[in-house]
C-alpha cells in the first residue's frame, strides 16, 4: 500500500469526493451500517457521514482504520488518485480555455 | 392495486414472459428459488409462487435486459429469444448498424463506475442499454455510437456530477498507453508532433467521424464531421449530442499527456447543417504546455 502521503497528497474536494463515493461502495458491498464502520474506526457517524459526502477531510490515523475495516485495496486507491489529479486539471482548463463547451 | 392484484399481476407477467420468449422453465428454479416440482406446479396453474419485482431483476442475468422492461413488457422478444438460445451477448440492433468502434472505447467509463459505485450498479446502466455486461468479456467487440451515446446519457441520468462526467474522456488516457494510437502518438517530441501524428493516424482513434486538419501558424486547426444521416437516433437528442462533443472535446485535448504534457484545451464550436454535425477545434500550440508534474504515476 501506498503512503498516505502519497496516496492524499493535497487531499482536495475532488480527491475526498471519490474517496467518499469509494468508501459508500465497500461498505454497501460488505452489508455494513454507517453506525458499524463509524464505531470500528472510532469516529462519529456524523462525522463518517461526512467521509462518504466528501465533506470532509481524513486523518492519516482515520484512513488507516478505514483501510483495516473496509479492506480498501491499493490498486483502487491508486487509481482513485489518479483520477482526482485528471479532475483537477479539468476543472483548471475549464476556467481558462476558450469556448469550453457547457 | 391491491396486494393480491399486484401478486397476479407479477405472475401474469412472468407466464407471459415464459410463454412469448420460450424461456425454458428450467431456468426459473434459479430465479424464483423453488423446487422444479413447485415451478411446474406453478405453470400449470395449480399453486401461487410469490413472484416480485426482483425476479425481473434476477432475469436480467439471463436476458440482459433491464428489469423493469421485462416487467412491463417494453422489450424486444426477437433478441430476447436470441440471447436465451444462442448468446447473451447478442447485441440489440439499435447497436448493431454501422459498428464503427470497439467496445474497448467504452470500457474505461464501466472501470470508473465499478471503481467508485461497484458492479451491480455498472451492469444496471447496461441491462438499461438492455446490453448484457457480459459483452466486455470481448473489448473487441464492434458496437456503433449509438451505443456510446447512450451509455453516455444513462451514466448521466444514474446522477453523475459534470465533473465526474469530464473526467470519464480523460482518465481513458491513464491506460491508452497500451493502445495502437497511444503507441504512436507516444512516440511525439513535443506537442505540436502530437497533434501532427495524431492528424495521421485518425482510424486508430475513430472512424465515426470524418477528419481533416491543419497547422495555420502556432495553431492546429482540427475540424470534425458526422454525417448524421448514418446516424438519425444522435440527430434529435441535443442533449445527447451537447455531452458528446463536451467529451470530444476533453479527449483531444488529453492527447498530450501521452508525452508527459499538460492537456492542450482547444477553443471549439459546432453546429448541425446540411445532415452533418460539424465541430472546429481550435489548438494554440503558443500555449507550450507545461510537464505534467503533478500527474506522474503513483
Amino acid at each position: 500500500m501506498p503512503s498516505f502521503n502519497e496516496l492524499f497528497p493535497t487531499r482536495n474536494l475532488h480527491m475526498r469526493l471519490l474517496f467518499g463515493a469509494y468508501l459508500l461502495r465497500k461498505r454497501t458491498e460488505l452489508g455494513f451500517t454507517k453506525t458499524a464502520v463509524a464505531l470500528n474506526c472510532l469516529m462519529t457517524v456524523k462525522k463518517y457521514s461526512q467521509l462518504e459526502a466528501g465533506a470532509t477531510a481524513f486523518s492519516e490515523e482515520q484512513f488507516n482504520k478505514l483501510v483495516e475495516t473496509l479492506d480498501l485495496e491499493a490498486d483502487d486507491l491508486i487509481e482513485l488518485s489518479q483520477i482526482s489529479k485528471v479532475r483537477v486539471i479539468n476543472e483548471v482548463a475549464e476556467a481558462l480555455c476558450e469556448n469550453f463547451l457547457s | 392495486m391491491t396486494k393480491r392484484k399486484e401478486r397476479e399481476f407479477y405472475e401474469q407477467q412472468l407466464k407471459k414472459l415464459v410463454a412469448k420468449t420460450g424461456l425454458p422453465l428450467r431456468r426459473l428454479p434459479e430465479v424464483l428459488d423453488k423446487s422444479s416440482e413447485q415451478i411446474l406446479g406453478w405453470w400449470s396453474d395449480r399453486l401461487h409462487l410469490p413472484v416480485k419485482q426482483e425476479h425481473f431483476n434476477r432475469l436480467q442475468g439471463i436476458l440482459g435486459m433491464d428489469g423493469e422492461s421485462l416487467l412491463l413488457e417494453r422489450y424486444d422478444v426477437d433478441l430476447a429469444r436470441k440471447r436465451i438460445f444462442e448468446d447473451v451477448c447478442v447485441l440489440p440492433e439499435r447497436y448493431s448498424v454501422n459498428q464503427n468502434s470497439f467496445l474497448r472505447t467504452s470500457y474505461h467509463i464501466i472501470k470508473y463506475l465499478i471503481l467508485t459505485r461497484g458492479q451491480k450498479f455498472a451492469d444496471d446502466i447496461l441491462y438499461k442499454l438492455n446490453v448484457s455486461p457480459l459483452i466486455y468479456q470481448d473489448l473487441n467487440t464492434r458496437v456503433n455510437l449509438n451505443f456510446f451515446v447512450d451509455l453516455l446519457d444513462a451514466v448521466a441520468k444514474a446522477g453523475l456530477s459534470r465533473e465526474e462526467m469530464d473526467s470519464l474522456s480523460s482518465v481513458m488516457f491513464l491506460t491508452m498507453h497500451e493502445t495502437r494510437i497511444g503507441q504512436i502518438v507516444g512516440a511525439a517530441e513535443d506537442v505540436p508532433d502530437v497533434y501532427s501524428l495524431l492528424s495521421k493516424n485518425f482510424e486508430f482513434f475513430d472512424t465515426n467521424f470524418d477528419y481533416s486538419s491543419q497547422f495555420v501558424g502556432k495553431k492546429y486547426h482540427l475540424k470534425t464531421v458526422l454525417p448524421l444521416s448514418r446516424h438519425k437516433d444522435i440527430a434529435e437528442q441535443n442533449e445527447s449530442i451537447m455531452r458528446l462533443m463536451r467529451y470530444r472535446q476533453i479527449l483531444l485535448a488529453w492527447f498530450p499527456y501521452l508525452v508527459g504534457m499538460n492537456p492542450l484545451f482547444p477553443a471549439t464550436q459546432f453546429n448541425i447543417k446540411g445532415g452533418k454535425l460539424v465541430a472546429e477545434y481550435e489548438f494554440n500550440l503558443d500555449l507550450n504546455p507545461k510537464p505534467l508534474s503533478r500527474l506522474e504515476l503513483v
